[in-house]
């Protein structure tokens, strides 16, 4: 086998009426990564996942995981691999264990060596005190918890997480996040996980795919992304006009000066550096400012600059039923 | 020793559904008919002609009562795909180890099991409240026959609305105004004679638990296990029609709702 876990070539996915919702994608994701996908709702993310985890066929291209080809090894990829979707799917009638105990079941795993599984799982996220209450007790954060670990029963070497925070409040989404690194670094596990939160993704993930309109726009680390961005903002009030156009040219290193009113957003290499030089120009040439601003690269301007929100803002009623279309389709 | 995936999979329907819920559903409610209808209208209807001679109320009662195990045990089979696929179950099973084909096997089973399982227990209240019951292997084999067929015929019936219907409130509602209409205008619980609106007769003789009923009626109070080859046919053919369509639709659904 190769050193990727998951290799997809021109990995499509047609709906009936020609909707497009995955447009060739080529993937190479490594054993042990947590590979993040970010992208707009109806973007072909989820669709991605679903081919991937065998539970929708592709229409056309190739795709691996593990080793075995998706859709003739379909039953040795699943054996493989597990799957956190985003509903709580935890029978709410039976205790933590027993909804751990049936997975077990479902792949036939012995009694023994599957019940100490389920204890070190509880364990890990630290659920073993209430293994044996049931799961209707559970707070939202304890379900997703054991959400976490049903996907982990079969010891998965792949494990695809769906918004595994969703609707989480903000401590319980951080404790998430803890877990989740527990589960790569104590199981080795490679994670591939979709999701809205872009803090999420810059957090947990070893690269990053952004994906839009059933296109892959850019894998890479989050700080190659920001990287892309080409620099920091240097943000100046004035109060006048006239002396933003005198800022607009303090030092060779800038890069497209965008005037609006009575701010000037100044793109460079390093506003730590760059920022004393201006201070000391404005200073020179009697410039007051009103207000000073640095704002470094974030995963924020990195997917909007890549996925163009005003655009779908313009176009907002269009692109939400787009994505609800598309989530009816993938069901 | 490995068990087949769709028998893993009826393992885990049977677990899930032991909550008292559909235990009372399932046991409950139809012991009370047993119970309370059958002593209540064993002192108004003394007796109920049949083809060997009058029963009594409680001995035509029991088989109605079975029979409708197999419509209860079908709908909780069927219904279980509804379920699964409002709460992302059935996504999650499909990405485990089994075909589609084991998930479809193993609500069939558990409808299969629920229902004779029902059945015993409502003939062992039988015979406790003085029901009149002829148990012999040759009628036993037959019955449990009836069943299998009955109910794979309202788990396939109970599938196709698993499948078409994306409400809950829908779902509901279709399958609690389908039980009391196929419950109450069957023979389950008194006797079709002249005096039985035409209209009644009429849906009696189009509802399948009619025929379900009268097989088991054959078999068990009237002791006349090849008078229940009649009906036993008619179910038979109306459920290879209704398996064939369920098992179409099936095959196309969407893992969720």
């Amino acid at each position: 086998m190769t050193e990727y876990v998951i290799e997809t070539t021109d990995l499509r996915k047609t709906y009936p009426g020609n909707i497009m919702a995955v447009k060739g994608i080529h993937l190479q994701i490594k054993q042990g990564e947590i590979f993040g996908f970010l992208g707009p709702n109806g973007a072909g993310k989820t669709t991605t996942i679903k081919m991937l985890s065998t539970s929708i066929t592709p229409t056309s291209g190739f795709a691996k995981v593990m080793g075995y080809d998706i859709v003739r090894d379909s039953m040795q990829v699943r054996r493989n691999i597990g799957v956190v979707p985003q509903d709580l799917t935890t029978d709410e009638d039976l205790k933590a264990v027993e909804n751990l105990r049936m997975v077990a079941r479902f792949y036939d795993l012995p009694n023994g060596p599957s019940n100490k599984k389920i204890d070190e799982l509880l364990a890990l996220v630290d659920l073993a005190d209430v293994g044996n209450h049931y799961v209707r007790t559970f707070s939202g954060g304890m379900r997703k918890r054991l959400e976490l670990i049903m996907g982990l029963v079969n010891e998965p070497k792949v494990l695809f997480l769906d918004e595994p925070t969703l609707g989480l409040d903000v401590q319980t989404r951080a404790k998430m996040w803890d877990y989740i690194k527990k589960i790569r670094s104590e199981l080795g596990v490679t994670i591939i996980l979709t999701t809205h939160y872009l803090e999420e993704a810059d957090e947990l993930s070893d690269r990053i795919c952004i994906i839009d309109h059933g296109n892959i726009i850019t894998i890479g680390t989050s700080a190659e992304l920001k990287a892309s961005l080409k620099g920091d903002t240097i943000i100046v009030e004035t109060k006048d006009e006239e002396s933003l156009k005198e800022i607009s040219g303090f030092s060779e290193s800038v890069e497209e000066p965008i005037i609006n009113g009575k701010e000037i957003r100044l793109t460079v290499k390093d506003a730590d550096s760059d920022l004393p030089l201006l201070m000391d120009f404005m200073i020179k040439n009697g410039i007051t400012p009103m207000k000073m601003s640095v704002q470094k690269p974030s995963l924020d301007q990195v997917f909007l600059k890549l996925t163009g929100n005003e655009i779908r803002e313009e176009s907002g009623e269009s692109a939400f039923k787009q994505a609800i279309n598309m989530r009816r389709l993938r069901k | 020793m490995k068990l087949p995936s769709f028998v893993r999979l009826t393992v885990r329907n049977i677990r899930v559904n032991m909550d008292p819920g559909t235990m009372m559903f399932m046991l409950g409610l139809p012991a009370l008919y047993l119970a309370v209808l059958g002593v209540m209208f064993e002192g108004l209807i003394t007796s109920v002609p049949g083809p060997n001679g009058p029963i009594s109320y409680i001995t035509f009662l029991a088989p109605g009562i079975i029979g409708m195990q197999a419509l209860t045990a079908g709908n909780i089979g069927g219904g279980m795909l509804w379920a699964d696929r409002r709460w992302g179950m059935f996504e999650q099973i499909l990405v485990g180890p089994f075909r589609r084909i084991d998930y479809l096997m193993g609500i069939m089973l558990l409808a299969v099991i629920f229902s004779v399982t029902g059945s015993t227990i409502m003939a062992a209240l039988a015979f406790y409240t003085s029901a009149h019951l002829f148990v012999t292997p040759a009628n036993i084999i037959l019955l449990f026959i009836t069943l299998a067929i009955g109910t794979t015929f309202f788990s396939s019936l109970f599938l196709i609305f698993a499948v078409k219907i994306k409400s809950m409130n829908a779902y509901n509602t279709i399958t609690i105004v389908l039980f009391f209409f196929l419950d109450f205008a069957s023979p389950s619980f008194y006797p079709i004679t002249s005096k039985t609106p035409v209209a009644l007769k009429a849906f009696i003789d189009i509802n399948p638990l009619s025929y379900i009923v009268y097989s088991a009626r054959d078999i068990l109070s009237y002791n006349q296990p090849y008078s229940s080859l009649g009906p036993l046919l008619v179910i038979f053919i109306i459920t290879m029609v209704f398996l064939g369509l369920a098992v179409k639709l099936y095959g196309n659904v969407q893992t969720g709702v």
